[in-house]
Formats: C-alpha cells, structure tokens, sequence
C-alpha cells in the first residue's frame, strides 16, 4: 500500500500543508493547530520554527487583552506544548488568563502549572490566589488576595456606583481610598477632579488624600513598571493647583517638580507635554519658587531643534506671571531658531503681550538687567514691534541705561543703519513692489528711520539724522533731542560740528549762541569747551568765541596751575595772544581799565542778561517750529545778537 | 560616577541655605583644609555651587529622587486605609478585582508587584 493510501501519513501530510500554509500567511493559531496534528517527533522538528512568533503573537494579544484570542492560542498551545518549552513562562502566563477568563479552567489550569512553582517561589499569595480562582473561585483564598497589593490602576467595577463625597475632614481618607479601591484610575482620576466639590475643610482634607494617593500610584507604577506611569502625576498637579496657597503646597509643588522636570530631559519614559507644563506652572505660581524654576526651564530643551519646546515652556511661565523674563527667553528662543525654521512667523503670543509689557515697563526693565542676549532681544524686538512702540522702547531703555547698554544699543542702531539699503532713496515711495517684496526687513529698516527719523542718542545717529532731515525744523528738533541726552558743553559742541559740516550755518550759529549763554561763567565748562574744540580741530572761529568767553569768566582770577582752566587759557593765548595788553605806549591818563571780556562783545551786560535757565526751559521755541516743546531757538539769541567779534 | 554637590555635603536636597550651611559646617569638621586638602576642595566646591541660587535650583533639581524611599512613606500614609477600604468590598467583587487587575499584567509585572 502506498503513502497515498495510509490515512495517516495523508493526514501527516494535510497537517504539514496546513502548518505550511499557517507560518506563510502568517497565521500563527492555524499553524499552531496544525502542529498540534503532528506526531510527537515531527513537532519537535518544527515547534522551533513557529515559537517565537506563536510567543510574539500571544504577547500583543496579551496587551490588547484579546482573551478570546489568547483562548484560542491557549488550544494551540495545550495541543502542541512544544510550542512553550523555550518559554520563560511569560506566554504561558498569559494563556492561562486567556483559558481562565473564557471558561476554560482545565486548559488555565494546565498553562498555571508551566509558571506555578516559580510563581510559588516568589510570590507565594499570588499563587495561592491563583490557584484557588482556577479551582473554582477565590473567595477561599480572601487572606491571599488581601495580601496582594491593590491595583487602582487596573480595578474595573462595571456599573459600580461612585462612592459619596465626604462629609467631613475626618471622612476624607477613607473615602478616597474606597474610591481607589472600587474604580479605575480614569474615575477615580475624573472624581477628585472635579466631580466631588473640593472645597471646605473636608474638600481639603479630600485634596491631600488625594495628592497622595496619587504620587502613590505613580510611584507604584513607576517602581513595579507597570502602566501608564505618569498619569496619576496630571490629577497630583490637579490636586495641589487646588489648593490654592502656594505656601501649603509648596512641598507638594517641589516634590512634583523634582520627579517631573529631570525626565523633561531623558530621551526615553518623557513625561508628557500637558503634564511638564503643568507641574512648571504650578512652580511659577509661588514666588518664592519661580527663580529656582525658571532656573531649571533654562536648562531644558537645549537643543537647537528643540527651540518650539523651549517657547513653549516660556509661554506657560509667561502665561502664569506675565513676566518680562519668559517673554523675553520666550522670543530669544524664537529668534535663536535653526536656520531650516527661518521661514516660521513668531506665535501670536509674542507679538501680543508687547503691548502689555510696554505698558507696565516689564520690557525695558529686561533690557536693564545685564542679561546674556540683551543685543539679540533688542534685534528680536525690531522685528516684532512698530516703529513706534520700538521707538518708545529704546526711548524709555536709554533714560535709564548705563554704559554698556547705551553702547549696545548704538552699535544696534548703527548696525540697522547700515543695512538699510534705501538710505538717501527719498523714502518708499521711490522703492518698487518688488524690492519690498524681496526684504521686508530691509522695508522695515527704512519705515523705522522714515518714520521716527533715527534716534539722535549718538553722535554718529544724530549725524545720520541731520543729514536726512528734510527741513530745519527736522533737523533743529533733532538738536534739540541729541543736546536733551546729556547737557555737556561737549555735546553742545559735537551738535554745532554736525552742523557746521552738514553747512546749516544758522544752526550751527544758534548752537554756537546757546553754548556760551549756557556756559557763560563756566570757567571750567568753557576750558574743557575749548580744549575739546582745539583738540577737534574746530574751526578758529568757535574756539576764538569760547577762549573769548573763558578769559571773560576767569577775569583777575588765577586758575590753579596745572588744571583744566590753566591749560585751556593757555591755549587760548597760544592762539589769540591778548593784544590789550600789548599797547604800553598809551598814557597812563588814558589808559583805560582792562575791559570785561563780555564788554568786548556785543553781548548784554551781565545786569540785564536773563538769569541762566536749566536746559528744560530753554526748549520751548514754540514760535519757531512745529516740535516746540523740543527747541529753544526762539528763545535764544537771536541771529542778529550773536557775536561777531573775536572770529579767526 | 560623579557625585552631586548635596552628596558631597551628605545632605538631602534642599532649597534652605540654612540646611546647606549646617551641613557644609558639619563636613568641615571633618575634611579641614590642613588635614584633608583634597576632600576640603571637593567640599567647597560642592558648597560653592549651593550657595549660588541658579546652582542651588540647578543641583536640586538634578538630584535623584529615591522613589523606593519615597513609595515607603506614600504607603505608611495610605497603605492601612487602603487595606482597610479592600477589606469593606464583598467576596465576588474582590475575585472580579483580582482578576481584571492582575490578567492585565505580564508575569514579570505580576511577581515584581505581588513580591514588592
């Protein structure tokens, strides 16, 4: 009789077909069943081939809880144990749960032997409540399973109603932990937040309860690895946000803080997104805490790719204090933006708390702290801002800056100058669509310098201010800003140079009229006034004018030798030699008594002179040009006054 | 393996300067410049960087958290009303706890938790 004829070789060999086809199309539970079909040696020989997917297989039905599947594999399994022999007993495990929970306790119980003795060995109770369930139920076994650790995270109660509130303080422990005990973590989680009113006194006994119940069961999953491990921590953060005083919770906070922040940084178990920014603006809302935690946001999220994270974190500080501090890391995290992203627009956010942040001085303040990338926000800023609010900004930073930042920001504002592209072009409307369209930046460069004609702060803008303005009056109202920042006859002088090189000779003669009219007295003012003028290479004719004014303000006197008024009148004899007082050959009748200085000039006598004025009252010159306020020039010497005695 | 500055001071982490400078001033005692050079630089080191607020946070917030510690006093505090709340459920629906929650674990899971 041939193999065609034996029915059971045709049966071997439907069985290898059938295995055959199950491991091609990859249908683990056909060709499990098949191998079941097979004899003893011919299992052994192929069991190998199929147990690690018949082990990966059980494994994803196990996490789907699919026990119907795992069931079926369980039949596979118990028909071909060879399947298992590798096994350290985690498939085996599982098919005894899939057999138990579809009412198949022979099989289960067959699957729990595989695991038992060692389960036995390590955790004895649990055994013992196995086995008890597996031989008809564990209500025999309540010891045992009074002694398995409560599993919150995975108890379900199909219909369970959910426990009362409490009523008192008292109440609040018990009935949160009945609350763990009964439901799963999604209801226990949905119930302290926000189902049971929190309030009073047994609301906040509720709330410590519940904090801690919840860092339990985080710490639970956590050390045993199991589960969604950070999801209680969202309804912790919950529960210490409810809190209210952030002097209660401080402790709470910080332990948050310290088990969510350093996994901010790991590569792998993350916590999520809604969670780290909660736990961050719950550490912001206490004062006392919000440096020691902007502190550690600063040191989060360091890459180059991870600046979107990085603003993110900073908006949710800023959102929580609305301080300068976030918005400014915030843009600095923006504007420090690898190069791939430097076609994204900045989030509205930043550009909407501008107003706020000008408006309570925040800002400004920023800018004046010596902060690492004062320079870069500054550069952020002009890309963000209007003119007019970048302009106010600048204006209200620079009244208060010191040095170091007063030179930032005129190295700025020269740089923006520079890279104007349009500067002398007669403003926008000589500039076409296209060029716009190709630097709006550089379009911006030119608005900002069109529309608040430069910030006179330097000399190099004040320059650049004059030598734009389109009238006097432009060019006056810049005077008068530039001399505002400061006073000093230097730049006073400074101011008339620009002006005497731009050649607006009537400014540069009004300028000339204010310095000795302010300074008129001045001894020392005037000597530095003419060193700095001699040493400037001014022309003879305005050091003649304050040499002129200095011998007037020293008169008889005797300046101490080797100071400032010693070497200035010096210098001034060096270069205008006193002529008085070379004419001996006049009779002594005649001889008149040396003249003042101010008698030599055209000037009033000092009895009719107006007193000196501060600087503030000098601006009015409302008369003269539209920015009044800013000019004195109406109120100054008139052209005609001015004096003309002295030039070179 | 590098220590943080709190190890070096063997002090727990904390924000409070007073702590910090008790326990520089306890350490000092035994690792005094004269006797222990090394150790009295590790020493300043460590306290240098806690003394800086940015370096306190930073070192704070750094600092392990020791969860088994931490799990121990979450139990103490909650472990006898949890027993006790078990202990109030009915026989079947504590068999049908047992099993939705324990099915759910894998068997590494399973005797980590039951044996911790």
């Amino acid at each position: 009789m041939g193999r065609r004829d034996d029915p059971k070789a045709r049966k071997v060999q439907r069985a290898l077909d059938e295995l055959d086809r199950g491991v091609r199309r990859g249908d683990v539970e056909r060709a499990a069943a098949a191998l079941g079909e097979l004899p003893a040696e011919l299992r052994a020989a192929h069991a190998p081939g199929l147990a690690a997917r018949f082990g990966a297989e059980v494994a994803d039905a196990h996490r789907r809880r699919d026990w119907a599947r795992l069931a079926a594999l369980g039949r596979g399994a118990d028909g071909a144990p060879e399947l298992l022999a590798g096994d350290a007993g985690a498939t085996a495990w599982a098919l005894m749960w899939g057999c138990g929970r579809q009412s198949d306790p022979a099989r289960a119980r067959r699957m729990f032997a595989r695991v038992e003795a060692e389960t036995a060995a390590r955790a004895p109770s649990l055994a013992r409540a196995l086995k008890a369930w597996l031989h008809g139920g564990a209500e025999g076994a309540a010891g045992d399973l009074d002694a398995l650790p409560q599993l919150a995270a995975a108890a379900t109660r199909s219909g369970g109603a959910v426990p009362s509130a409490p009523a008192t303080a008292a109440e609040a422990t018990a009935a949160v932990c009945a609350l763990a005990t009964s439901q799963p973590w999604a209801a226990v989680a949905a119930t302290l937040g926000g189902r049971w009113a929190l309030t009073g006194e047994a609301g906040a006994a509720t709330r410590t309860a519940g904090y801690a119940l919840s860092v339990r069961e985080h710490l639970e999953r956590t050390v045993l690895g199991f589960g969604e491990a950070w999801a209680p921590l969202s309804l912790a953060v919950r529960m210490a946000e409810a809190a209210g005083s952030t002097e209660a919770t401080r402790a709470e906070t910080l332990e948050l803080l310290r088990l969510v922040l350093p996994a901010a940084s790991r590569a792998a178990d993350r916590p999520p997104k809604e969670l780290l920014h909660g736990v961050i603006r719950l550490g912001v809302r206490d004062v006392a805490l919000r440096p020691m935690v902007l502190s550690a946001v600063a040191a989060m999220a360091q890459g180059p790719a991870e600046w979107r994270a990085r603003a993110a974190l900073y908006r949710t500080v800023y959102e929580a204090t609305a301080e300068a501090e976030a918005w400014a890391q915030g843009l600095l995290a923006y504007f420090w933006r690898p190069e791939a992203d430097h076609e994204v627009d900045p989030e509205p956010w930043l550009v909407g708390a501008i107003g706020a942040l000008l408006a309570n001085g925040g800002l400004a303040a920023w800018l004046l702290r010596p902060t690492p990338g004062r320079k870069d926000l500054l550069e952020a800023a002009f890309d963000l801002m209007q003119p007019d609010e970048y302009e106010r900004l600048c204006d209200e930073v620079w009244e208060r800056a010191d040095d170091d930042l007063r030179t930032q920001l005129s190295v700025w504002m020269a740089e923006l100058i520079e890279e104007n592209p349009f500067a002398g072009m007669g403003g926008l409307g000589t500039i076409s669509p296209a060029v716009i369209a190709s630097s709006m930046r550089a379009v911006q460069a030119a608005m900002f310098q069109r529309q608040v004609r430069m910030l006179p702060y330097s000399e190099d803008f004040f320059r650049v201010a004059v030598g734009r303005a389109k009238s006097d009056a432009e060019a006056s109202d810049a005077v008068a800003r530039f001399v505002a920042r400061g006073g000093t006859i230097q730049r006073r002088l400074m101011a008339l140079r620009v002006l005497q090189e731009d050649g607006m000779k009537f400014l540069a003669d009004e300028m000339l009229s204010e310095v000795l009219e302010v300074h008129e007295g001045d001894a020392t003012a005037l000597a530095e006034g003419t060193l700095w003028c001699s040493g400037q290479g001014a022309p003879m004719r305005v050091v003649a004018e304050l040499a002129a004014a200095l011998r007037a303000a020293v008169g008889d006197g005797v300046p101490p030798p080797g100071g400032v008024v010693a070497k200035a009148l010096m210098v001034a004899d060096a270069l205008f030699p006193r002529r008085a007082e070379k004419k001996p050959k006049k009779p002594a009748a005649e001889k008149k008594p040396k003249k003042p200085a101010a008698e030599k000039k055209p000037k009033k006598p000092a009895a009719e002179k107006k007193p000196k004025k501060p600087a503030a009252e000098k601006k009015p010159a409302a008369e003269k040009k539209p920015a009044a306020e800013k000019k004195p020039a109406a109120e100054k010497k008139p052209a005609a006054k001015k004096p003309t005695g002295g030039g070179a | 393996m590098t220590s943080g500055p709190f190890d070096v001071l063997r002090c727990e982490p904390t924000l409070d300067e007073g702590a910090i400078r008790r326990a520089y001033y306890a350490e000092l005692r035994l690792h005094p410049p004269h006797l222990d050079p090394d150790g009295f630089k590790r020493l300043r080191e460590a306290y240098d960087v806690l003394l800086d607020p940015q370096g306190r946070a930073a070192s704070f917030f750094a600092a392990p958290v020791d969860l088994h510690a931490l799990r121990a006093r979450y139990e103490a505090q909650l472990g006898v009303p949890l027993a006790a709340a078990r202990a109030a459920a009915s026989g079947s629906e504590r068999v049908q706890r047992f099993v939705e929650g324990w099915s759910a674990l894998t068997w590494a899971e399973a005797i980590a938790r039951a044996s911790g």
